[in-house]
């Protein structure tokens, strides 16, 4: 008994290895930032200010809010880079709370996903982690001062996690985007941020998405395209759409749930797709004067069919036609269906998407029209006994 | 010298103790029948101790003789009045009609004191009269009259300061132990209840009560105490707790295995439970046993309020004290080893708070602790009106200023608060938690969340090869009786719990026979 009670305690001092880590000694990085700079990677971090706000600004990186630091540097790796900083950051650098990823345009057109591998390798980086990419440089947008939280990184992730009301942009994480690159069609679609001028400070926005083929981004989608999409990957769930019944009047309709049905049907290398989309909404604007019957109602239903159906073929066309990349969900669906024939047509795939055969149809259902049902009645009634005329 | 004699005395009853105690003085002195010598040998044995009055006084007799008589008493140990009234009185105004020889017969006849009985051992005498009775000799006569008539101050019956409910009863246990055995009677009056007294300590003479319903109280159980009782040869007992570590099975451990309690509204429920109730006589603690870590969750108010309320309070007490326990050690492995875990958002106002401290968060928590625990001692022990301005410098100092002052992050007196304030809600418990708060913080400040899991399963492990008098301590959960979670972590209503819990050995399994149905009809 005496014996383990003093062996015990010298167990403790044998330990050499101390992953204990004082918080004050640490530099916890926010936003990652990659590009290219001649043949070498060109990272830059965002930084938790640990002082809080004050008048000195950011640092080398100059601009943003005063709770950030940026730095920036060139390196051959990632984990060289990250060990490097600890030069100018004088501490070492945290990547646990990294939560966003902004790659440069010029990068995401090279080798990105190798310097990426190392955020899949290492137990600190999270995997729900967003990727971004950018076509302007990647500490700009690191560096764009916010309007509600401390860091601009940490403003972007919560601006996508409220995605579900608006369509018009793709999140994806490095889970799932290394799902996409390593699943059967290896093209995967980012979402593109930019900074924007709002008054005199810039502040960033979403805008398109990225196409990827073959581990090479090849292209982009505009916000309308993208709208497409997320209809094309049953990923608009919620959202807004306005169309219009004639040159003035306009309507929308709040989406409250939208189904996409895949269903390929491939004959040697010809492939014919069958999209069955499901719209359902209520009225939520109506600026026509014309008020609401079971007549008007079909008609805004086939208007909206009409819409979304044009809007999903210029997604598909631009992605057929001008990128040649299914990163549409076709592809999974005909893998899905046709898995002895896959292995076969894989290589040609992006061929095959090409030249595919795609009927789109297009099912809207308007469950309800809000509070009220007439609009407001602008040819007055004449009062029935009106006091003044006899 | 005086204590030295009676100690002869009592390693006479060491070697022979017996729940009654009888055969204890059989070779020793007895009275003689002239009553100038049994005063000598009294003041001899009692080396004339200031407090003991010897009162010498004459009968007159019928036929104009005279009886001298003695009364020994202890002062302050006695009701004066009743001696007064009821034995002197009587003795010396009325001359005694009797025959020699049948003087002691009359004088025990005319005296009006209901527990009288004659004596003939002077040394048993002895320690009969220092326990407050009156002891009375008659010349002529070697056998002397021992006079129950105990009049001693006591505190009346108040509420306990501790375990208070807002809806039950507001009597306590006080420090006279027949007050106590008394309460218990009136709320279970019936002959099945038995107490049974033993004397402890050879200085002492605590008198330990052990209560207990017979129909239902397990038989081994009740033996098994009396044994251990029975084998606690020490010099005194100065209250309940130090008979609890004499009797528990685990000494060692830090929770302790049998509980207490100041509420005989409580106490009599744990009898009926089949438990056994040790009074003890100068303490208005009672123990009882067998007490599981349940105990300490529930409380006597969980019964009458309503199930749904009384449920979610136990759970919220559990919970506490996990929080209590673990709460600044999973601090410090999120912050020092396993940064991941604190969400994103939070980690901005913790590092700036942690910027301006000079020392390592250890050490920050483990000063916080420190004067936590300060403030708490000094605030039981205070008296109440230094008690507010402690609490002023306390609240000041440890919140307020060593935050401004750069010393202590805010983060980390929160934690080390909220810790605190949960452990007062499982007040049975709380000093055990203080010492299992700052362990679980030393384990995960020294190996992260690895250290604090091995160290909470090294806790479990301990907590359950806990045995309270052979009962084991985290029944119903292990070892698992489902019947019995029905009044545990949550408590279903009463009319559910129509068997006694089996994790307590009882005899008498059915608690509820029949009750009226349910709904309107």
């Amino acid at each position: 008994m005496v014996r383990m009670l003093t062996i015990i305690p010298l167990l403790f001092l044998l330990t050499g290895c101390w992953s204990s880590q004082e918080l004050d000694k640490s530099a916890l990085v926010h936003g990652i930032g990659l590009d290219k700079s001649d043949g070498q990677l060109r990272i830059s971090v965002e930084i938790i200010k640990p002082t809080g706000p004050s008048e000195q600004g950011g640092g080398e990186g100059g601009g943003g809010n005063g709770q950030n630091i940026l730095l920036e540097r060139d390196a051959d790796s990632l984990i060289q880079g990250a060990r490097e900083f600890i030069k100018d950051a004088k501490r070492r650098l945290y990547f646990e709370h990294t939560r966003l990823w902004v790659i440069g345009e010029e990068l995401a057109k090279d080798n990105f996903i190798d310097y990426l591998d190392e955020s899949r390798r290492d137990q600190m980086f999270r995997l729900n982690s967003y990727l971004f990419i950018t076509e302007e440089n990647p500490i700009d947008i690191l560096g764009t001062s916010t309007l509600y939280e401390d860091l601009s990184s940490a403003e972007i992730v919560s601006a996508l996690e409220q995605t579900q009301y608006i369509a018009e942009f793709t999140s994806v994480k490095i889970y799932e985007f290394y799902k996409l690159i390593e699943g059967p069609i290896p093209n995967a679609y980012l979402p593109i941020i930019k900074t924007k001028k709002e008054k005199d400070k810039a502040i960033t926005s979403l805008d398109g998405t990225a196409v990827i083929r073959n581990d090479k981004m090849v292209g982009k989608l505009n916000t309308h395209e993208t709208v497409g999409l997320n209809i094309l990957l049953n990923k608009a769930k919620g959202g807004g759409r306005t169309v219009s019944l004639n040159d003035k009047e306009k309507v929308s309709l709040e989406i409250k749930k939208s189904e996409t049905k895949i269903k390929p049907i491939l004959n040697g290398n010809q492939l014919n797709a069958h999209l069955n989309i499901k719209i359902e909404g209520t009225l939520a604007d109506n600026t026509t004067k014309s008020n609401i019957n079971e007549q008007w109602i079909s008609k805004v239903e086939e208007e909206v069919s009409n819409q979304t159906e044009k809007n999903v073929r210029l997604t598909l066309d631009k992605l057929q036609k001008e990128l040649k990349t299914d990163i549409s969900g076709i592809g999974l669906e005909t893998y899905r269906k046709y898995p002895k024939q896959w292995q076969g047509i894989q290589s040609e795939w992006n061929e095959i998407f090409s030249n595919a055969d795609i009927i789109i149809d297009v099912h809207t259902n308007i469950t309800h029209q809000g509070l009220i049902n007439k609009s407001i009645n602008r040819n007055h009634k004449k009062p029935y006994n009106n006091p003044y005329k006899r | 010298m005086r204590y030295l004699k009676i100690k002869s005395i009592m390693q006479k009853m060491k070697q022979n103790t017996k729940w009654t105690q009888e055969e204890q003085f059989n070779n020793s002195i007895l009275f003689s029948s002239d009553v100038h010598k049994n005063e000598e040998k009294l003041k001899q044995l009692l080396d004339s101790s200031d407090d003991i009055i010897f009162h010498d006084f004459i009968i007159p007799l019928h036929d104009g003789r005279t009886l001298k008589a003695l009364l020994v008493i202890v002062d302050g140990l006695i009701d004066e009045d009743a001696i007064r009234n009821n034995v002197l009185e009587p003795l010396t105004k009325e001359s005694l009609d009797s025959t020699m020889g049948e003087e002691l017969k009359q004088v025990k006849e005319r005296i009006s004191i209901f527990n009288t009985k004659k004596e003939n051992n002077l040394e048993k005498s002895v320690y009969q009269i220092l326990k407050g009775n009156t002891l009375l000799l008659l010349d002529g006569y070697s056998e002397g009259l021992l006079l129950n008539a105990p009049g001693y101050e006591v505190r009346a019956i108040s509420e306990p300061q501790s375990d208070r409910a807002v809806r039950g009863a507001h009597d306590g246990f006080i420090e006279s132990s027949p007050t106590n055995i008394a309460l218990l009677r009136r709320r279970i009056p019936h002959p099945s209840l038995q107490f049974e007294t033993i004397k402890i300590g050879e200085y002492s003479q605590t008198d330990i009560t052990i209560g207990y319903v017979k129909d239902i109280a397990d038989p081994k159980l009740i033996e098994r105490i009396k044994q251990r009782l029975e084998q606690i040869k020490v010099d005194e007992i100065n209250n309940s707790g130090e008979i609890e570590q004499f009797i528990e099975d685990h000494p060692f451990s830090i929770f302790p295995t049998i509980g207490n309690t100041e509420r005989p509204d409580k106490a009599s429920a744990l009898l009926m439970e089949g438990r056994i109730v040790i009074i003890v006589n100068g303490d208005s603690v009672s123990l009882f046993v067998p007490s599981l870590f349940l105990e300490n969750i529930k409380s006597i108010e969980d019964y009458s309020s309503r199930p749904y309320y009384s449920s979610f309070i136990r759970m919220l007490r559990f919970v506490s004290f996990v929080i209590s326990i673990s709460l600044p050690g999973i601090y410090i492995a999120a912050i020092n080893f396993h940064k991941v875990m604190i969400p994103s958002d939070m980690i901005v106002p913790i590092i700036q708070a942690r910027e301006t401290v000079p020392f390592p968060l250890a050490m920050e928590i483990a000063m916080m602790i420190l004067m936590f625990e300060v403030v708490r001692e000094a605030g039981v022990r205070l008296p109440q009106q230094i008690g507010s301005a402690l609490s002023i410098v306390g609240a000041l100092i440890l919140g307020q200023v060593s935050v401004s002052a750069g010393l202590v992050g805010a983060p980390t007196i929160i934690v080390v608060s909220i810790s605190y304030i949960a452990a007062f809600v499982i007040t049975p418990i709380a000093d055990v938690t203080a010492l299992l708060r700052i362990g679980l913080f030393i384990a995960s400040s020294l190996f992260g969340g690895y250290g604090l899991i091995v160290a909470m399963l090294g806790l479990l492990t301990h907590m359950i090869s806990l045995t309270s008098l052979g009962i084991p301590f985290m029944a119903p959960f292990a070892p698992f009786y489902f019947q019995d979670w029905k009044d545990s972590l949550i408590r279903l209503p009463l009319r559910w719990k129509k068997q006694r819990p089996k994790s307590i050995p009882n005899q008498r399994k059915t608690r509820i026979r029949s009750l009226p149905k349910t709904g309107d009809k």
